[in-house]
C-alpha cells in the first residue's frame, strides 16, 4: 500500500470510528442473545447454551409426568425443553417443568447436615456423626418407649426406588411399624375409593382419554392451573366435548368449560346420588353392563331413590332443570369420562364422593372404553410410586400386611426373614401425628415433604412436632419449615441429581435420571438410605440394592401377578427408550402399546371380577359458617407456577414473578361490602384455631358466603380444621369456618 | 457400582454399635475410622459429584435435524414476509389462554435470559356478576407499536423499527442504559438489566422467524393461544383510533400497538385488572431526583442573581462593591450547583462511559434535548461563572456580559423546559406538563432565593456596614416575601391532588393520592413539613426580623437553615414525584 493510500484510508477509518463510537449494531451485549441451531431437533437455541448432548427425563413437580429434554453440556445440564415425543405432553410444559432446573440451584439448598446443640443452634456436622446420632438416638428412643415409637413420613416426592428402600429399611432393618406418606393428603381418598370399587388401588385411565372422550366431567378440578398440560390434552380434542365443571368457585378450567355447575361445598355426593337418581328415572343406564360386571347396584338404586331433584337442588343450589340437562349430557355422550381431583380427595367424605363418581360410570357402562373412565388426576410426581412401593398403608406391589401369604411372597422376594414384616399395616398421617401428641411416637423421620406447612390445623402440628424427643428432616433445602425444626437435618440431592423412576397418573413408569451435581456434601436419598442401613446394621438385608435399578429390579418380581405387574420392562435402558411405560406390563406379554386403559374385558381386580357399588348416606360439614365465624374457606391451587409449600418454587426468580408473593383472599363483592373490606385492602381471616392477614383480591369467582386462599402460603393452615376422611384418613381443607374484617387502616 | 462388605469388616461394626447400644446413653457419637460405612460413605459422596447419562444418549444422538416440535406450530408463523403496508403482530385468542403462564418462562428460557428476566408476563382481568363471573387471562409481551414511543424517547437511537418485519428491536450495544424507555412505553416492555446496564425487550424471536422458526413463546403455549400474523398497518391504527385494544390495557392511540386480542366470548363491560387496585411505588431514581433538584437550584440561582444585578426584581441600595463581591460568590456557587446537577444524572446511567452518546437522538427525544440544552447551559455558566474571578480582571464590556448571563438563564430556562418535557411526553397522567412545569419551574424558584438570601446575608456580615445592612434587610424581607408565596403556591399545588382521595373512580391521580397518603405517607408528612417550615415558617420569622435592624450573623443562621430545610424538602418532593407516579401497564396479576 502506498503512502499516500495508507494516509486516505486511515482518513476514511475516521469517521468509521467515529461512527463506531456512536452507532453500535454488534458487541457482546448483543452477541449474549445471540441464537444458534442447537441439534438434536431443538430448533434454535441461545449460542450460550448450545449443548453437546441431549436427554430426556420426566418431570419432578407434579403427577402428569411431562418428559423433559435436558440439554447438557461436558455432562451437565444447562437448560432443558419439553420433550416433543413424549406421549404425556407432546412438546409442551408448565412453568414449573421449564423452571425445575433452576430451582436445583438455590442459596438455602442443604449442603452438610446439621445437628442441633446443647443450646438449640443447628451446627453442621460431617456424615459419619449425622449418621451415628441418627442411628444411636433413635435407637434410644426405641429402647426407652418400644420399638413402635419411632415413625417415618415418606413422600410422593422421591423416586419409586427411593421409597421401596425407604419403607423396606425402616420397617423390615429398624423395626418401624408406623410410616406414612404426604401422599395421604392428596391421594389416600383415591386409593380407597378404587381399591374397594375396583378391588386394586387402579386409575384405569390414560391421557389420550382426554382426546377421546366426549363428555369430559371435571370435579373439584382447577386443570388450567393444577395441570396445565392436561388442559392440553383437552384442548387437543378433536371431537368438540362438553366440557362440565363442577365446582364452587369459577375457575380458570370452570371458565372454559361448556357447562359449569357452581354447587354448594361438599354438597358433591348429594349432586353424584341426584345425577344417578335421574339416569336411573330416565332409564338412562346401562343394565347389561351393570348386571355382568358389578355388584351392589340394587341397593344402590334403593339408596338413591331418595334423592330427588327437589332434594338435590336445595343441597346442591344447583336447580333441578340443569340437573336433569347434566345427566342428559351423560345419556347422550357416547364417551363420557369422569375426572376429580382435590376437590375431591380432601374431603371427609372424599371416598364415598369419588365412589359417587365411579358409581356414575359403571352404571352407564363409562369404563374401558376410549374416552371413559372414573378417573382420579394425581397430585405429585410419584403418588403412585407411593402407593404401590412406599411400604406403608400397603405391603410392597399394592399388597397387604395383615395377609400372611403377602408377607410370605414379600420375604422370598427380598430373602429376608417373613418375620421381619410387620403384620399389621401402619397408622394413617394423623394417626402418627396423635401419636406423637399421646406420646406413643417419640422419633420422627421425615423425608422430602413439610407438614410444618402443609399438615392441616399447623399451629397444632407445630406443637405436636416439637415435643418430638428426636425429629430427623431429609431433604434439599436447609430451610423449610419442617427442615428447621428439625434436630437433625440430612441433606438430599434432588430430582436431577440422582436416579429412579416415578409414576404418574395414567401408571406410567418414567425415567428420572443424574444430569446436575449435587451441592456440597448431599447426597441422593438412595445413597442416604444405604449409609443408614450400614449404620444401623442392616445392611446386611439390602446388600443387592446398591444402586436404584438394583431396586428395579426387585420392585419387578414384586409386582409379579400383581395387577401393577412390570416385570414385562427389561430395564432402565428400555424404559428410556420406550418413552415410558404403563403398568401393568407383565413379562412376555406382546409389545406394550403406549396408550393403554384398564378394564377393557370388563374384568375388575374382586375376585368375582366384578366391580362394586360402594355409597354411604351425605355427611353435614362438621364446622359449617356460624354467627361468630360467618364465611366457609375453601383452599386450592394458586397459580401454575406455585408448587405446594413453595420449597421449590419459591426458588426460581423467574417463577416468583408469575404469583403473588403474600397471602391474597379471593372474596366476592357482596360479603366484602358487608364486612367492610375494600379491594387490595389487608384483612384479618380467623377461624377458630389462628388467624392470618391476606390482601383482599374482590371476585365474582367466588361466590357469596365463601372465601378462597391458595394453600401455598405458610399462614394458610392455621385455619384449617383438622378433620379426615373416616376411610381414607385424608385430611379434608376445603371446608372450614372462618370471619373476615378489614386490618389497621392499612393499603389503598 | 458395587461397594461389597468384607463380613468381618461389618462384624466388628455391628458389635461395637452393639456395644454402645448396651450402654444405653444418648451422647456425642464417637466415630471410628475404621468404619466400614466410612468407605461406602466416600463412594457414595464421589459417585455423587458424577453425572451420568452416557448409557442413555444413544436414544438422542441426532444432532443434525429438524426442529422435533416443527409440526406443531407451523400453522402458527406466517408462510411469507409482511408486504408493503403490512407487518408482523402477536395475536393471542384470549379464548385459549388459561393463564397457566408458560409462555413467560419459555420465551425466559429459549431467549437465554437473566435469571430474573422476562419478557412476557401474563395478567387477569375479572367482572361480571355473581351469577355470571368471568375470568380471563391474558398475556402480554411487546406490541412492536406502529409509533413506538420507546424509539421516540430513546436519546442515543437504540431501538430500531425493522422496515419488513415492523420488529421494534432495541440494539443492546447502543443502549447507555438511561431507561427512559421504561418511562415512554406505556405497556411496561422495556426491563432493566442491573448487571448489564442495559435495557432489553422482546424482539419477537425475530432470529427464530428467519429461520423460520415461531417465537418461543407461540411453540411453548399449550393451548396455541399465541401466533404470529400479518397485519396492516392501516388497520391497526384504525382499531387503535377506535380504542379497540384490550379492556383494562392502556388506551392504543399514543403508540398503535399491533398486537391482536380476539375473542368469541362476549366479554363484559365491567372487566378490570386484577392489580387495578393495587398501587405500588415505584423506582424513586435517585440520581434523576438529585440531577432535576440541583440543575433546577442552579438555574434558579443563575436567574435570581441576574433579576438581582439588573435590578428587575427591585432595586437594591447597595454599593457596588458590594454587589461585585456577592456575584463572585454567586455565580460560582450557582455554577457549581449545577455541575452537581449534571453529575449526578451520569449515574443514572447504566453504561456512563457512553454518555456522550445522550445527544444522538435530538430529533426526536427530550433526554437528548436536555442534554443539549444543559451542556449549552454549562458551558455558558462556566465562562460567565468565571468572569468575576478572572485573575487577569478579564473585563468583558458590559453589554457583552449581560448577554452572556441573559444566554445562561435563556439556556438554563430551556434544560429546565426540556426536563418538564421529559417527563410529560411520558403521558403519565401525574407528570402531566402544566403540572410538572409548576413545581420544577417553582423549584428554581425556591432553590435558587435562599442562594441568593445567603450569599447577601454572609456578605452583610462580612462587611459590617450599616448602610449595607438596610439594604440587605429590604432585599432579605422581600426575597422572603417571595419564597412565602412560591412556596404557599407549590405546597397548595402538590396538596391538591389529595382532592382525589374522595374521587369513588380509581383515576391515575386517585392512586398517586392513595400512594401518597398511604404507603408513602411518611416521605410525603416529612416532605410537606420540611416545605413548610423551610418555605413559610422560617421566612416568615426572618421576615419579621428584617422590619427592624438585626444581627447579620444569626439571620445568616436562619438561612441557611432555610436553605437546607427547603432543599431537603424539594429533594422528598422529587423522589415522591417518581414514586407516587403512577405507570401504565397491562393488566397485572392480582397483588399478594
Amino acid at each position: 500500500m502506498s503512502t499516500a493510500a495508507k494516509k486516505e484510508s486511515m482518513w476514511n477509518a475516521f469517521p468509521g470510528l467515529l461512527h463506531g463510537l456512536a452507532r453500535q449494531h454488534d458487541g457482546s451485549l448483543t452477541r449474549d442473545l445471540v441464537q444458534n441451531p442447537g441439534g438434536f431437533g431443538l430448533g434454535q437455541v441461545p449460542a450460550k447454551q448450545t449443548p453437546d448432548a441431549v436427554t430426556s427425563m420426566v418431570c419432578g413437580f407434579c403427577s402428569t409426568g411431562c418428559g423433559l429434554n435436558i440439554h447438557l453440556r461436558e455432562g451437565q445440564a444447562i437448560s432443558l425443553t419439553p420433550t416433543v415425543e413424549y406421549p404425556v405432553n407432546v412438546g409442551m410444559a408448565c412453568p414449573k417443568g421449564w423452571e425445575s432446573l433452576a430451582v436445583l440451584a438455590a442459596d438455602d439448598r442443604a449442603t452438610q447436615p446439621l445437628l442441633r446443640d446443647e443450646r438449640g443452634r443447628r451446627q453442621p456436622v460431617d456424615w459419619p456423626t449425622a449418621l451415628a446420632t441418627f442411628t444411636q438416638r433413635m435407637r434410644a428412643v426405641q429402647e426407652r418407649h418400644g420399638p413402635h415409637s419411632t415413625a417415618f413420613l415418606s413422600t410422593g416426592q422421591i423416586a419409586t426406588e427411593e421409597m421401596a428402600y425407604l419403607g423396606s429399611l425402616a420397617k423390615f432393618g429398624m423395626g418401624m411399624l408406623h410410616g406414612d406418606g404426604n401422599t395421604r393428603q392428596c391421594m389416600a381418598t383415591s386409593v380407597v375409593a378404587y381399591k374397594q370399587a375396583f378391588g386394586f388401588d387402579a386409575p384405569p385411565y390414560t391421557y389420550d382419554d382426554f382426546e377421546q372422550s366426549d363428555v369430559i366431567v371435571l370435579v373439584g378440578s382447577n386443570l388450567c392451573i393444577a395441570h396445565p398440560i392436561l388442559w392440553q390434552r383437552i384442548c387437543r380434542n378433536k371431537r368438540q366435548p362438553k366440557i362440565v365443571v363442577i365446582d364452587p368457585r369459577k375457575t380458570e378450567t370452570a371458565m372454559s368449560a361448556t357447562h359449569h355447575l357452581p354447587l354448594k361445598p361438599k354438597s358433591d355426593l348429594t349432586l353424584f346420588y341426584g345425577l344417578a337418581h335421574l339416569l336411573i328415572r330416565e332409564s338412562w343406564t346401562k343394565p347389561e353392563y351393570i348386571a355382568a360386571h358389578t355388584n351392589g347396584f340394587d341397593e344402590f338404586r334403593e339408596h338413591v331413590a331418595a334423592f330427588t331433584p327437589q332434594r338435590v337442588a336445595a343441597a346442591t343450589g344447583i336447580d333441578a332443570e340443569t340437573l336433569l340437562a347434566t345427566a342428559r349430557l351423560i345419556h347422550e355422550g357416547e364417551r363420557v369420562s369422569f375426572w376429580w381431583t382435590m376437590g375431591v380427595n380432601q374431603s371427609y367424605e372424599g371416598v364415598r364422593a369419588a365412589q359417587g363418581l365411579i358409581n356414575l360410570a359403571l352404571m352407564t357402562g363409562n369404563i374401558g372404553r376410549p374416552g371413559t373412565g372414573a378417573n382420579s388426576i394425581t397430585g405429585q410426581c410419584n403418588a403412585m410410586g407411593s402407593r404401590l412401593f412406599s411400604n406403608t398403608t400397603n405391603l410392597l406391589g399394592g399388597r397387604d400386611f395383615t395377609n400372611p401369604e403377602h408377607r410370605q411372597r414379600v420375604a422370598e422376594v427380598l430373602s429376608i426373614d417373613p418375620g421381619k414384616i410387620p403384620d399389621q399395616p401402619s397408622w394413617a398421617y394423623d394417626q402418627i401425628i396423635e401419636g406423637i401428641l399421646k406420646g406413643k411416637i417419640c422419633g420422627l423421620w421425615v423425608v422430602a415433604t413439610n407438614p410444618a406447612h402443609s399438615w392441616i390445623n399447623q399451629n397444632m402440628v407445630r406443637d405436636v412436632l416439637s415435643r418430638l424427643e428426636f425429629l430427623v428432616v431429609q431433604d434439599m433445602y436447609h430451610s423449610t419449615e419442617t427442615a428447621v425444626m428439625a434436630d437433625l437435618l440430612l441433606p438430599a440431592a434432588a430430582w436431577g441429581e440422582k436416579e429412579g423412576t416415578l409414576i404418574n397418573s395414567e401408571r406410567r413408569f418414567g425415567l428420572i435420571k443424574k444430569v446436575a451435581r449435587a451441592p456440597g456434601q448431599a447426597l441422593s436419598d438412595f445413597s442416604i438410605f444405604r449409609l443408614i442401613a450400614e449404620e444401623w446394621g442392616c445392611g446386611e438385608m439390602f446388600r443387592n440394592w446398591t444402586e436404584p435399578e438394583a431396586v428395579f429390579q426387585s420392585m419387578k418380581e414384586l409386582s409379579r401377578g400383581q395387577p401393577c405387574d412390570i416385570t414385562g420392562i427389561r430395564d432402565y435402558l428400555e424404559l428410556d427408550a420406550r418413552g415410558g411405560v404403563q403398568w401393568p406390563c407383565p413379562d412376555h406379554a406382546p409389545e406394550a402399546e403406549q396408550q393403554r386403559r384398564l378394564f377393557a374385558d370388563g374384568r375388575f381386580f374382586h375376585n368375582d371380577g366384578k366391580a362394586r357399588f360402594v355409597f354411604d348416606p351425605p355427611a353435614e360439614m362438621p364446622e359449617p359458617p356460624n354467627a361468630r365465624y360467618p364465611l366457609l374457606l375453601l383452599t386450592g391451587r394458586g397459580t401454575a407456577a406455585q408448587w405446594h409449600t413453595q420449597t421449590r418454587t419459591a426458588k426460581s426468580p423467574v417463577l416468583r414473578k408469575l404469583y403473588p408473593g403474600g397471602v391474597y383472599l379471593e372474596i366476592n363483592p357482596a360479603d366484602a361490602r358487608k364486612y367492610g373490606v375494600r379491594p387490595n385492602q389487608m384483612v384479618m381471616v380467623e377461624s377458630q384455631r389462628g388467624k392470618l392477614s391476606a390482601k383482599a383480591f374482590v371476585t365474582h369467582s367466588v361466590q357469596p358466603g365463601q372465601v378462597f386462599l391458595p394453600m401455598h402460603y405458610e399462614p394458610v393452615n392455621r385455619l384449617t380444621l383438622a378433620h379426615f376422611d373416616p376411610h381414607s384418613r385424608q385430611p379434608s381443607y376445603k371446608n372450614c369456618a372462618v370471619s373476615v374484617r378489614p386490618a389497621e387502616a392499612h393499603g389503598g | 457400582m458395587a461397594f461389597a462388605l468384607s463380613p468381618s469388616a461389618l462384624f466388628s461394626f455391628l458389635g461395637s454399635r452393639v456395644s454402645s447400644l448396651t450402654l444405653n446413653i444418648i451422647e456425642a457419637p464417637t466415630r471410628h475410622g475404621d468404619s466400614p460405612s466410612k468407605d461406602l460413605l466416600g463412594a457414595l459422596l464421589r459417585e455423587q459429584q458424577a453425572t451420568a447419562v452416557e448409557r442413555f444418549s444413544r436414544w438422542h444422538e441426532t444432532e443434525d435435524c429438524a426442529p422435533a416440535n416443527e409440526h406443531l406450530y407451523r400453522e402458527l408463523i406466517p408462510l411469507s414476509l409482511p408486504g408493503p403496508g403490512e407487518q408482523y403482530a402477536f395475536e393471542v385468542d384470549l379464548d385459549s389462554c388459561s393463564g397457566c403462564k408458560g409462555c413467560v418462562v419459555a420465551c425466559h428460557n429459549q431467549n437465554g435470559l437473566e435469571p430474573d428476566e422476562v419478557w412476557r408476563s401474563v395478567g387477569l382481568l375479572h367482572g361480571g356478576s355473581s351469577a355470571l363471573p368471568v375470568i380471563q387471562h391474558v398475556t402480554t409481551a411487546c406490541h412492536h407499536c406502529l409509533e413506538p414511543a420507546c424509539l421516540e424517547g430513546c436519546p442515543v437511537d437504540a431501538y430500531e423499527k425493522d422496515p419488513v418485519t415492523g420488529i421494534v428491536r432495541h440494539l443492546d450495544d447502543q443502549c447507555f442504559g438511561c431507561q427512559y424507555c421504561i418511562l415512554k412505553c406505556p405497556y411496561d416492555v422495556p426491563k432493566y438489566s442491573h448487571s448489564k446496564g442495559i435495557v432489553r425487550k422482546c424482539d419477537m424471536c425475530h432470529q427464530r422467524l428467519a429461520v423460520g422458526e415461531a417465537p418461543a413463546c407461540v411453540q411453548a403455549c399449550p393451548n396455541h393461544a399465541i401466533r404470529i400474523r400479518v397485519v396492516n398497518l392501516q388497520e391497526t391504527a384504525d382499531t387503535a383510533e377506535a380504542n379497540l385494544f384490550l379492556p383494562g390495557a392502556p388506551e392504543p392511540r399514543y403508540t398503535l400497538p399491533t398486537t391482536v386480542y380476539k375473542t368469541k366470548k362476549p366479554l363484559p363491560a365491567n372487566l378490570l385488572p386484577a392489580d387495578y387496585f393495587a398501587a405500588a411505588p415505584q423506582s424513586a431514581h435517585w440520581p434523576l431526583v438529585l440531577m432535576l433538584i440541583f440543575t433546577q437550584m442552579s438555574v434558579g440561582a443563575f436567574v435570581i442573581e441576574q433579576l438581582l444585578a439588573d435590578g428587575l426584581l427591585f432595586a437594591l441600595g447597595a454599593s457596588p462593591d458590594f454587589n461585585a463581591t456577592t456575584r463572585a460568590v454567586h455565580l460560582p456557587a450557582a455554577f457549581v450547583l449545577g455541575m452537581t446537577g449534571l453529575a449526578a444524572s451520569v449515574f443514572h446511567l447504566g453504561r456512563p462511559w457512553l454518555a456522550y452518546r445522550a445527544i444522538l437522538g435530538w430529533r426526536k427525544s427530550w433526554i437528548s434535548r436536555e442534554a443539549l440544552a444543559f451542556g449549552a447551559f454549562a458551558g455558558l455558566a462556566s465562562l460567565y461563572a468565571a468572569l468575576p474571578l478572572s485573575p487577569f480582571g478579564l473585563d468583558l464590556p458590559d453589554l457583552w456580559e449581560r448577554r452572556l448571563g441573559l444566554a445562561v438563564s435563556v439556556s438554563g430556562i430551556a434544560g429546565v423546559a426540556c426536563s418538564v418535557m421529559v417527563y410529560a411526553s411520558t403521558r403519565r397522567p401525574c407528570w402531566g406538563g402544566g403540572y410538572t412545569g409548576l413545581k420544577f419551574g417553582l423549584s428554581c424558584v425556591l432553590l435558587g432565593i435562599p442562594v441568593a438570601l445567603l450569599i447577601e446575608m454572609a456578605a452583610a456580615a462580612w462587611s459590617q456596614d450599616a448602610a449595607q445592612n438596610d439594604a440587605v434587610r429590604q432585599s432579605v424581607s422581600r426575597l422572603c416575601g417571595w419564597l412565602v408565596f412560591a412556596s404557599l403556591v407549590k405546597l397548595s399545588a402538590e396538596g391538591a391532588v389529595f382532592a382525589w382521595l374522595r374521587s369513588r373512580q380509581m383515576t391515575p391521580f386517585k392512586r398517586t393520592a392513595l400512594l401518597l397518603a398511604g404507603e408513602l405517607a411518611p416521605t410525603t408528612m416529612k416532605r410537606f413539613l420540611l416545605g413548610t417550615m423551610g418555605g413559610v415558617v422560617l421566612p416568615g420569622v426572618l421576615w419579621s426580623y428584617a422590619s427592624s435592624p438585626f444581627d447579620p450573623l444569626s439571620a445568616m443562621l436562619a438561612v441557611v437553615l432555610i436553605l437546607l430545610t427547603l432543599l431537603a424538602g424539594e429533594i422528598l418532593e422529587r423522589q415522591l414525584f417518581f414514586t407516587a407516579s403512577v405507570a401504565p401497564k397491562m393488566p397485572g396479576a392480582p397483588a399478594g
